[in-house]
């Protein structure tokens, strides 16, 4: 247990030296100052701590809108950043943490030490765990206590962030790691967890279509008819199923903004919020308030996602890749 | 005792490079034992695979009384390797922390032993710097106490002395026989044949993977021990020396206005007839000394051509 909480230590202390930590701090700053910038007045509302403000009949202080608005922010940020950039961030930090223990001299000096690859392999993964934990805490934190400055309410809920990115994060951390060991090149880890997290949503994409729910009555219709459309139907179905077995990662975003943001009040959803928002506008702001009005459609909202399968899945998948690395890594020559 | 005890290791890399063909050696406890051989003999290999880096393709033995790779007897070893890759993100003492915290060393305990480790290795004013802007030599010292950090009962080090300054290879050779004085094992894998010479109590020599000499030096020097006698002036002329010299088994040579006479021997009093034979014949003795074959000579022999075949004395 010593040895594996000193790798868990030693690769906290490694990921906090770097130039990345800072950047990704000062990033989770930028995020938090971004929100905490948008304030509501009389007449309208600013950004920028009122460096530029828009007078608004609806968007302004003290309506529902004002709630909507900081709840369409919140899922924004939650989702585009917390469970998104800022994952992604920790990966470029932490991808290259194995293949630099692996390479011959530093592996000369951690590997009779610590005795057991499998801790080595199981300190670095949870090394690099609690660096993501720590930086989406930071900046869940911050947007919590900005939120009840703004919004006056303590949304506890916002705290579930924390646990989800971590879910969105270790498979991504566990292919990394794999390819570490199988290549001992920090870029080959890195790009092979990136290709695998845009495979895993091109997927999901595919597999949660609305056309994809059809598929067994195409292949029905199909089969009576000539048949042409069978092959397809059943790429379909093996596209589903095989997304069942990775990772739910676009299920953990609808779960995020459905169970972890704070919600508008009924009547006041994001499409109205944006359509009033258009009113007056031309342009660009025009532009942006009709793809947003359109981008919020109700339809995703009314999937239903519990989290037990998001856990079992990303879990199990984690476990199966690691332990995949820790067979490779006992046989390989260091 | 036998602090490591091979009797086979075979290791062929996928290239099919053997590195290590059926090695056998051992190693008795409380001795500085050094291992020499060629470069790409199998050295650092073997080294690796004792340490579970590279795994063998068979593998029989015992280190410190355990199966090769076991868990226990690794908690009693200590490895310096040949080019430690130091963390950039520690300083020396963060690094000794660290070995301490791998070593399972307690809270209470670890701060004494990496001070302790750090005077011992002469680091103590350079602790807060990182190891890149450390002289090789420091970088070496680092590693020697790196891997005496969890007290351990034998102590492998690869090329502890390679990049370091005379000065530095003092201290080093001091702190090896303070180890051994301790009861401690210290394994040497070094090219510095004149180092191991002065420092190890036995030696094997590695030739393409298997152990071609192995024994204390008296043990591999011992056919060749000899008193050799040097003579003023040219004294080749005088047959009856020369008789007399031969009947032992010696040789005569002459070299720079001096000669030298050999005479295979390890026993003073048979050479003491010639010692009388030249001082009847009133030449001038310089000197009288026994000699041995020095490491390096033993080694040159060693990997000369033909000389061994199939790891045994041809």
């Amino acid at each position: 247990m010593r040895t594996l909480t000193a790798i868990i230590r030693d690769t906290l202390l490694m990921l906090g030296r770097r130039r990345l930590f800072w950047l990704h701090l000062w990033l989770n700053i930028a995020v938090v100052a971004l929100y905490a910038s948008v304030s509501f007045q009389e007449n309208g509302w600013s950004v920028g701590f009122g460096l530029k403000t828009a007078e608004n009949l609806w968007l302004k202080q003290n309506t529902p809108w004002e709630g909507t608005m900081h709840c369409w922010m919140i899922a924004r940020l939650m989702r585009w950043w917390v469970a998104g950039g800022a994952v992604f961030f920790v990966l470029f930090a932490t991808a290259a943490i194995l293949p630099e223990t692996l390479e011959p001299g530093g592996a000369a000096l951690i590997v009779p030490r610590a005795r057991r690859r499998s801790l080595i392999l199981a300190g670095r993964f949870l090394g690099a765990l609690c660096y993501s934990v720590l930086q989406t805490v930071l900046v869940v934190g911050g947007l919590y206590l900005v939120m009840r400055w703004r919004l006056g309410v303590w949304h506890h809920a916002l705290w579930l962030g924390v646990p989800l990115a971590a879910l969105l994060f270790i498979p991504l951390q566990a292919v990394a790691m794999l390819m570490g060991v199988l290549t001992r090149s920090a870029t080959a880890a890195l790009l092979v967890a990136i290709l695998f997290a845009g495979s895993v949503w091109a997927l999901q994409e595919a597999a949660a279509s609305p056309d994809q729910d059809t598929s067994a009555a195409v292949l029905e219709s199909n089969d009576e008819t000539n048949g042409s459309g069978i092959s397809e139907a059943l790429t379909d179905e093996a596209v589903k199923n095989f997304s069942m077995i990775l990772p739910q990662s676009r299920d953990s975003l609808l779960w995020l903004e459905r169970e972890a943001c704070p919600q508008p009040a009924q009547n006041f959803g994001y499409r109205a919020l944006f359509r009033r928002l258009r009113v007056g506008h031309s342009g660009f702001s025009a532009v942006a308030a009709d793809v947003i009005a359109a981008a919020s459609t109700p339809g995703k909202k009314q999937e239903t996602v519990s989290f037990l399968p998001l856990l079992a899945s990303s879990c199990a998948f984690t476990i199966a890749i690691l332990a995949l690395a820790a067979w490779l890594l006992k046989r390989r020559d260091l | 005792m036998l602090a490591l005890d091979l009797q086979s290791v075979t290791k062929t890399y996928p290239n099919g490079v053997v590195a290590l063909d059926s090695l056998a050696m051992t190693v008795e406890q409380g001795t500085v034992f050094g291992l020499l051989g060629p470069n790409g003999a199998g050295k650092s290999t073997l080294l690796k695979v004792l340490m579970t880096l590279v795994r063998p393709d068979q593998c029989r033995g015992t280190l410190l009384g355990q199966p090769l790779g076991n868990p226990k007897a690794l908690r009693r070893t200590g490895y310096l390797p040949e080019n430690p890759a130091w963390p950039h993100h520690l300083s020396a003492e963060g690094i000794l922390d660290f070995a301490a915290r791998l070593c399972g060393v307690s809270a209470g305990e670890r701060h004494r032993r990496v001070q302790e480790m750090l005077d011992l290795t002469g680091l103590q004013a350079w602790k807060r710097d990182r190891p890149s802007v450390y002289s090789k030599g420091m970088r070496q010292r680092l590693g020697l106490a790196y891997a005496l950090m969890g007290d351990p009962d034998l102590i492998f080090l690869d090329e502890p002395t390679d990049g370091v300054d005379p000065i530095g290879r003092k201290e080093m050779r001091e702190i090896i026989l303070r180890l051994r004085e301790r009861g401690k094992t210290v394994f040497v894998n070094s090219h510095v044949l004149g180092e191991l010479e002065t420092l190890c109590d036995s030696v094997a020599i590695l030739s393409r993977g298997r152990v071609v000499r192995q024994g204390t030096m008296e043990e591999l020097t011992a056919e060749s021990m000899r008193y050799e006698m040097r003579l003023d002036g040219d004294v080749m002329h005088d047959a009856v020396l020369q008789e007399l010299v031969q009947q032992l088994g010696g040789t005569m040579k002459m070299d720079e206005g001096e000669t030298y006479v050999n005479i295979p021997t390890r026993r003073p009093h048979l050479i003491q007839p010639v010692v009388v034979a030249v001082r009847q014949r009133g030449y001038l003795i310089i000197s009288v000394a026994p000699a041995r074959q020095s490491l390096e000579e033993l080694f040159l022999e060693a990997m000369r051509p033909g000389r061994y075949e199939g790891g045994r004395a041809a």
